[in-house]
């Protein structure tokens, strides 16, 4: 009450002189800029240099808890820590934490205008002020020097209402400093280096100078949330989830561009905050809240990008569960300890915790065993510690078995805690060790497990890849009513065998789907199994399921299991089998639905197979197509000469008849020329015969309708065929006449003449009996064709003469003619186009001619000077 | 009135159902009599002729020839009826080929119904485990002891009274085993089997099971020649100290049994129980004892 009015007092006169100390200064506009670097630079310059932790101490030297009682008479206590002694207690009713601020524990209490902000004497409890709230929160506090800050604030929930206040007093007296309200919400305050950091909107840390509340700099999370500030002695220290620490390089707003960490607690249960929620009060009564936290003390910095922590270790509390992680995730220890913890704090041996029965553990660090134990005698909601440094010493003892431990939480016979439970189940699934499989097996055998703890095991089984055995040795269980056994949960465990391909499960899985006592609800997935894992050797154990159970009422309106086996016995039975099912669609006694099944099976088979043979067709057309394209394109786009000359060569002796008998009428023939129209396919139509005797006509044109052509890609060509009677040389008359060689004229036939009248090569023999005529008929000089060829395309200095029987000499006789007829007169072939031809020698052409390129119309290189042009 | 209607619904249960089991025993297959008065009676000459039946696709004709085997009566129509089983029927057949086992009680069908102990349904089960307590084999003691085990109560009651009825006193330990697991049926085959020393088991039993439960037994253990006159006094004071009308009215039935003639000690010892019970007053229910 004195200190109520005392702060009246001062009030009072603070109003007489104007005010002018709490005048609301520039802070928290929307105007501000922020993530500034010069601003975020002094304001880290300003900060003191980081210190270890544990060289911090509260103002009495003695590791302190400062607590609210539960129960009928509430108060606020204080004990100290190594002794159990209670310091003092006073009476009151509180509604948040304690919060132990140097020589001040500042807390808000039910009073008689609502919740109000009391300031106790550490030392003796006493009070020293008291304020009140306006029908807002306290949220926190936090002090620098003499000056404790504090923030109230609404809206945080949810709700309409949105306002906060921040207030800078004397530590002692409560007397303000400065204060600003502003609609939105603030969150615990934090101070240090005569600055205060206020957490706000749970996106922006407002920096005010601590002697008047002028804002200083602001930081803004762009890609998080900001639900916390702490200052600590290695450093200020914010986030949500995460954990930064203030640095030059937290005005980027971003996580990558500040220094920044994630707890390597991986996926703690409850999704806690890394530290409390600043934004709302921390209860003072019993709660849940503030039950599950993730806790560590920063320890003093090595390097400007890290955030070290105190024993390497973050602790994960689940009410009365401890899990120990270091930094690289690896579960340390876990560890039940007897009461709900109602507090706790990291101290360099380990994790001091103090339950909310007045049980102390200081939990070694490496190990979990209690180094120290001591209790105090107080029914306790809430607690703060503040025993840095507190090391009473003693032996920890041998490390606990990790697997253990980790059982002993999942079988702990608190419900509330399946979370928890479920967390170690998880964090239990993940080690390697073989028994492990067994260990959740039997989890998952207890009566009592929750349905949410076996579907953890559920889950965690099936991502297990050792212990296999244990799985396959778990389906010899069977149900007995006698001695009280169960089945295997096979619901669990066959996919986990499906899943890891134990194959050796098989004859276990066989005799479970074989039990009558397999449940009927995890019997398809029984007999999935035994169809997917097993081999042929399943087939007589599918077929006597199948023939014992087709027509039983068991099965009738439920036959999945059946079907299953239909599709083992469809897939692996062979011949046998699909005579199998063939007959159970045959009985009358199968069920329906089975039945439907199993023709399903055939007719999806046969629409498969259908499908495939589609397909294949369609390859096989496409492939057919494809090869058609390519002969095609490996096709020449027209046929040479020389093509045309050889197939003609074929059918030189019926030709030969005609010649003679035509020579036989008309003695002084000197050519015959065929000249006709080649389709694409290799036919030939339209023959047009020289001479045109109706006799020769009528002779020729039966034979050379015999006559086949290779196929070529253009539409169609003119074509001509010449037989050079008196060797190309017209004028020469025909038999008789003396040749070079002096060869006899007279009855002979023209081809003995004409082979006479040209020099022989040595390898072909002068009868001329082995070999046919048209090669013995060496082809004549090409010089004698020269006077033909265009001046300015062929110039005589560019084909010698002496050069010319050699291109010639291999060839028959007819090519040579034909050469002479390609050289058509300048008139009928454009030079353009003649001239690749004729700059080629004969045996030189057929390549050109198959370049679509250098190809030339034919029908304008073939087609004769006497026929119209098409 | 309560003790009434439990005793009642105990009788009704207990009573019909060792009954049924007796008439089970002793029962052909319903069609074989009708059959039987209609035409001559089959032989092993006519197998050849029936056997074809059982594959017909008409269940009455496959019935028919069931009842016709059954009445053949010879082991060896068991290979064609244990066929006709492997090969999976709808229910009625199945039950009815299991029966015609059952009927000809040879050791040759141990194999086939063992078999259908492990049928998915439990009415093939049940009918198995009864067609096995027909045959007289020193195998199937050990293969009617599993059917204690099973998860269904009516296959595990059919069983426990089979034990009972084939008088397999070896079982008795696994008899006890299954009444105090909960199956009653166990409570008449212990009285039926049990001695001296399985009435002083089963008597720790009296208040923590239902009284009716209880009398079945103690009225198969009364009833016994072999069980010595003081442990059927002892039954009796027992009974005495439970009192209420439901054992009086067990008393009562009891005391018919004896001659007029009977002079012995432990129908003194009945009639002098019977009078100690007071009678329930009308219009009230009663309460107390193991009820």
């Amino acid at each position: 009450m004195i200190a109520r009015s005392t702060s009246a007092l001062l009030l009072a006169g603070a109003l007489a002189s104007g005010c002018a100390a709490y005048q609301q200064r520039d802070a928290f506009s929307y105007r501000f800029a922020d993530n500034l670097a010069q601003p975020t630079r002094e304001v880290v310059r300003r900060l003191p240099a980081a210190r270890a932790p544990e060289s911090e101490t509260n103002a009495l030297g003695v590791p302190l808890a400062v607590g609210t009682t539960d129960g009928e008479e509430r108060a606020v206590v204080a004990f100290d820590v190594s002794t159990g002694e209670e310091l003092w207690r006073t009476p009151m009713e509180p509604l948040t934490r304690p919060e132990v601020l140097g020589d001040v524990v500042i807390l808000s209490v039910r009073g008689e205008e609502g919740e109000e902000v009391v300031a106790l004497d550490l030392g003796a409890g006493q009070e020293l002020w008291r304020t009140a709230t306006d029908s807002m929160a306290f949220v926190g506090g936090d002090r620098d020097g003499d000056v404790i800050v504090y923030v109230v604030s609404v809206g945080a929930a949810g709700g309409e209402r949105r306002e906060a206040r921040i207030t800078a007093v004397d530590a002692r007296t409560g007397s303000r400093r400065w204060e600003h309200e502003i609609e939105g919400i603030l969150g615990d305050p934090a101070a240090r280096g005569g600055m205060v950091f206020v957490p706000w909107e749970r996106q922006n840390i407002a920096v005010l100078d601590l002697g008047n509340g002028v804002e200083l700099a602001r930081l803004r999370s762009t890609d998080d949330v900001i639900s916390w500030v702490q200052a600590t002695p290695a450093g200020v220290f914010y986030g949500s989830k995460g954990i930064y620490r203030l640095t030059e390089r937290s005005h980027s707003g971003t996580k990558e561009g500040s220094v920044y960490r994630e707890p390597p607690v991986p996926e703690p249960p409850g999704e806690p905050l890394v530290a409390e929620d600043g934004f709302m009060p921390k209860p003072g009564t019993r709660s849940a809240r503030g039950r599950i936290r993730i806790l560590f003390e920063p320890a003093a910095p090595d390097s400007p990008d890290r955030i070290p922590v105190v024993n390497d270790s973050f602790y994960f509390v689940y009410y009365r569960f401890v899990f120990a992680f270091d930094e690289e995730q690896h579960l340390r220890w876990v560890r039940i300890v007897d009461q709900e913890i109602a507090g706790a704090q990291v101290v360099p041996e380990g994790l001091l915790t103090m339950g909310a029965e007045g049980a102390l553990h200081l939990l070694d660090a490496g190990t979990g065993n209690d180094r120290w134990t001591g209790a105090v005698e107080a029914q306790l909601a809430s607690v703060t510690l503040r025993a840095h440094g507190f090391a009473p010493g003693g032996e920890p003892g041998e490390a606990r078995d990790l697997r253990a431990s980790l059982n002993e939480i999942a079988l702990d016979p608190d419900n509330r805690l399946v979370p928890a439970r479920a967390y170690a189940i998880q964090l239990l699934a993940q080690m390697e060790d073989p028994e492990i499989t067994r260990d959740l097996l039997d989890l998952y055998a207890q009566r009592s497990m929750p349905g949410a703890l076996r579907e953890a095991i559920g889950t965690a089984l099936r991502g297990r890849s050792a212990g296999g055995e244990h799985l396959i040795a778990s389906l010899d269980q069977h149900y007995d009513f006698i001695e009280a056994t169960e089945a295997p949960p096979l619901g669990l465990v066959v996919p986990s065998l499906i899943e890891q391909q134990q194959n050796e499960a098989v004859p276990g899985l066989i005799r479970q789907m074989m039990d009558h006592e397999t449940p009927m609800a995890v019997l398809p997935l029984v007999v999935r199994a035994v169809v997917e894992l097993g081999d042929e050797s399943v087939v007589p154990a599918l077929r006597e399921f199948l023939r014992l159970y087709h027509a039983d009422s068991t099965f009738a309106e439920t036959p999945d299991a059946l079907a299953v086996a239909t599709e083992g016995l469809f897939r692996r039975g062979g011949p046998e089998g699909r005579e199998m099912l063939q007959n159970l669609i045959a009985d009358a006694s199968t069920h329906e639905a089975l039945s439907t099944h199993v023709r399903g099976l055939f007719e999806a088979e046969q629409r498969a197979a259908e499908a495939q043979a589609r397909a294949e067709a369609e390859a096989a057309a496409a492939a057919a197509e494809e090869a058609r394209r390519q002969e095609e394109a490996a096709r020449p786009l027209r046929l040479s000469q020389e093509v045309i000359n050889q197939a003609f060569a074929e059918h030189t002796d019926a030709l030969r008849e005609c010649v003679m008998e035509e020579i036989g009428r008309n003695p002084r023939l000197s050519q015959v020329r065929l000249v006709f129209i080649l389709e694409s396919d290799g036919s030939a139509r339209d023959f047009t015969f020289a001479p045109n005797t109706a006799e020769f006509v009528a002779c020729l044109q039966p034979k050379v309708q015999g006559v086949e052509f290779p196929p070529f890609r253009q539409r169609r060509q003119r074509a001509s065929f010449t037989v050079s009677l008196r060797g190309g040389q017209p004028e020469e008359p025909t038999g008789g006449e003396a040749s070079a060689s002096a060869e006899p004229a007279g009855p002979q036939p023209w081809w003995v003449r004409y082979r006479a009248r040209v020099a022989l090569p040595a390898n072909v023999t002068s009868g001329g009996d082995a070999t046919p005529w048209w090669v013995q008929r060496q082809a004549q000089p090409v010089a004698t064709q020269q006077p033909q060829q265009p001046p300015q395309q062929q110039p005589p200095q560019q084909q010698p003469p002496q050069q010319q029987p050699a291109e010639g000499g291999g060839q028959p006789w007819w090519m040579r003619a034909n050469a002479a007829q390609q050289q058509q007169p300048p008139q009928q072939q454009p030079p353009q186009e003649q001239q690749p031809q004729q700059e080629q020698p004969p045996q030189e052409q057929q390549p050109q001619q198959e370049q679509p390129q250098q190809e030339q119309p034919p029908q304008e290189e073939e087609t004769p000077w006497w026929l119209p042009a098409e | 009135m309560v003790r009434l209607v439990i005793f009642l619904l105990a009788a009704s249960l207990l009573v019909p159902a060792a009954a049924d089991a007796q008439r089970r025993r002793q029962r052909r297959p319903r069609g074989a009599e009708d059959t039987a008065e209609s035409a001559p009676a089959p032989t092993l000459s006519d197998l050849d002729a029936i056997v074809p039946k059982l594959s017909s696709a008409n269940p009455d004709e496959v019935r028919e020839a069931i009842d016709l085997l059954s009445i053949i009566d010879r082991p060896e129509v068991i290979p064609h009826l244990a066929e006709l089983l492997r090969a999976g029927q709808p229910d009625p057949i199945t039950d009815r080929a299991i029966e015609a086992l059952g009927g000809l009680r040879h050791p040759d069908a141990i194999e086939v119904l063992t078999f259908f102990t492990h049928h998915r349904r439990s009415g093939a089960r049940r009918r198995a485990y009864e067609a096995l307590a027909h045959v007289d084999d020193r195998r199937v003691r050990p293969i009617l002891e599993t059917g204690l085990s099973d998860s269904d109560r009516g296959v595990r009651g059919a069983v426990a009274l089979a034990l009972g009825e084939m008088n397999a006193r070896e079982s008795l330990d696994l008899l006890f085993r299954a009444f105090e697991r909960g199956v009653v049926e166990a409570a008449i085959a212990i009285g039926k089997l049990g001695n001296k020393q399985s009435v002083e088991r089963f008597n720790e039993h009296l208040g923590q099971r239902p009284l009716a439960i209880m009398l079945s037994g103690y009225g198969e253990l009364l009833r016994r020649n072999d069980i010595a006159g003081d442990v059927k006094r002892d039954i009796v004071a027992r009974l005495g100290e439970v009192s209420g009308p439901m054992v009086k009215r067990f008393l009562q039935e009891y005391l018919s049994t004896f001659s007029e003639r009977d002079r012995s000690d432990l129908r003194r010892q009945v009639e002098e129980t019977i009078r100690r019970i007071p009678d329930e007053p009308t219009g009230t229910s009663t309460t107390g004892g193991a009820q």
